[in-house]
């Protein structure tokens, strides 16, 4: 049997501690692909399919194959990573060639010269399954041991997407509040220079705003800015 | 799995963002006193740029010898937050070392302190105190695995203080756009 190549557990318990600051998260989970093809025997390729948005995609890979396999999947809505993602179970084909669950997916697959694959569901308790780990094999089939060790790779895989994606989660919020700041900032001072000019109220200004916006066709935010850059201009002199 | 190897596992396990960084602070510490061999207590403090961000123990007593540290200003703790290094209380090390805090120590039983600096990045973010008080003498601690055990505790710290600061950022933002009058 196939021991895992040592240090595999230093190599594992590190994969939580690669959420960092200056770190995207699609080259943190190319280090969760690159780990997974070092660590498991049979594997030759790995990648990370996250979904998000009701949509999966390929968030990295140890190299082009995974992208093409990968897209065989979405392509046919079949394979072992759509039904790892819908279960939360992990899938196995040692051998594709005799595998009759996926026949849309199987042809192309095994035209790509991958002849067994084993997908890991990453899911964190009650997060649900946020990705899956897909690995790939072009010589060999994936056995129990490398099922084996690739449970051993689910629970620091799966807090280290879960981590990351509240990581990347947070800061999608952040540019969100940033842009409605920026947005709510601009329409005040907007509202200022017709305040100002037009000797009326915070209201009126606003209406009056609201009513060149309407009439230019032109979304509030957008037209308070050319309001502020050129107030002759939007306003007539 | 042999407890270290399971300690450093538990740490790689530890989700960022189901709670407040003291709370995530206080999973290390308890995960330490689990998986390192002859420690009794465990004490950490996690800085960020406003002084101290976080601190959480795993009893009484090591609350009570990290409040001593603090409060005399001395003792392995504050020098490794004061110079990012190692430093250690042993039986054999002299009182003259750190002259305010260990006769206390010592007279409320503690027998040996190691006192291991958070760094992250190339940032000091912290200190881990492991605290040994047994009946009888003293093993010493597995150097090796303790060191180990801090740099992962740093990595994990080090992304549970980001995750926290977003959280700031995030309330700041909120706040200075609910002070803005309604536009819409």
């Amino acid at each position: 049997m196939d021991e895992p190549r040592e240090p595999l557990a230093d190599e594992l318990s590190d994969l939580a501690g690669l959420l960092q600051t200056d770190e995207s998260l699609e080259t943190m989970l190319g280090h969760v692909a690159d780990i997974a093809v070092r660590a498991i025997p049979a594997c030759d390729a790995a990648g990370v399919t996250l979904f998000e948005h009701d949509r999966v995609t390929t968030a990295a890979a140890s190299g082009p194959l995974v992208q093409r396999v990968d897209n065989h999947q979405y392509d046919t809505d079949e394979g072992p990573c759509l039904e790892s993602l819908r279960t939360g179970e992990i899938r196995r084909s040692p051998s594709l060639a005799d595998d009759t669950r996926w026949p849309k997916f199987r042809g192309p697959t095994l035209d790509e010269g991958v002849v067994s694959c084993l997908s890991l569901p990453l899911v964190i308790g009650n997060h649900g399954t946020g990705g899956v780990l897909n690995l790939y094999s072009q010589n060999r089939p994936f056995e129990d041991a490398d099922e084996v060790i690739g449970r051993r790779f689910m629970p620091p895989a799966s807090v280290a997407v879960a981590n990351a994606r509240a990581y990347a989660k947070a800061y999608a919020v952040i540019d969100q509040l940033q842009e409605a700041l920026q947005s709510r900032d601009v329409i005040g001072q907007a509202k200022g220079i017709i305040q100002v000019r037009e000797h009326c109220g915070p209201d009126e200004a606003f209406e009056r705003l609201r009513d060149l916006s309407q009439h230019r066709n032109i979304k509030l935010r957008d037209l308070a800015k050319a309001v502020v850059e050129s107030p002759d201009e939007i306003l007539g002199v | 799995m042999p407890e270290d190897q399971e300690g450093l596992a538990r740490l790689s396990e530890i989700l960022v963002f189901e709670k407040p960084l003291g709370g995530t602070a206080q999973d290390v510490v308890d995960v330490a006193r689990r998986s390192v061999a002859h420690c009794d207590g465990v004490g950490i403090q996690v800085v960020g740029p406003d002084g101290v961000a976080a601190r959480a123990t795993t009893d009484s007593r090591s609350f009570d010898l990290d409040t001593l540290q603090d409060e005399l200003d001395d003792g392995p703790c504050v020098e490794s937050l004061r110079d990012g290094e190692h430093h250690d209380l042993e039986p054999v090390t002299s009182d003259e070392r750190w002259p305010r805090f260990a006769p206390s120590a010592r007279r409320a039983g503690l027998v040996a302190c190691c006192a291991l600096p958070l760094v992250a990045h190339g940032e000091l973010i912290g200190v881990l105190n492991l605290y040994a008080w047994p009946a009888v003498g003293f093993a010493g601690w597995d150097r090796r695995h303790c060191g180990t055990f801090a740099g992962r505790a740093s990595q994990l710290l080090a992304s549970a203080r980001a995750y926290a600061r977003t959280q700031v950022v995030i309330a700041n933002l909120e706040a200075r756009l609910a002070a803005i009058p309604g536009t819409q």
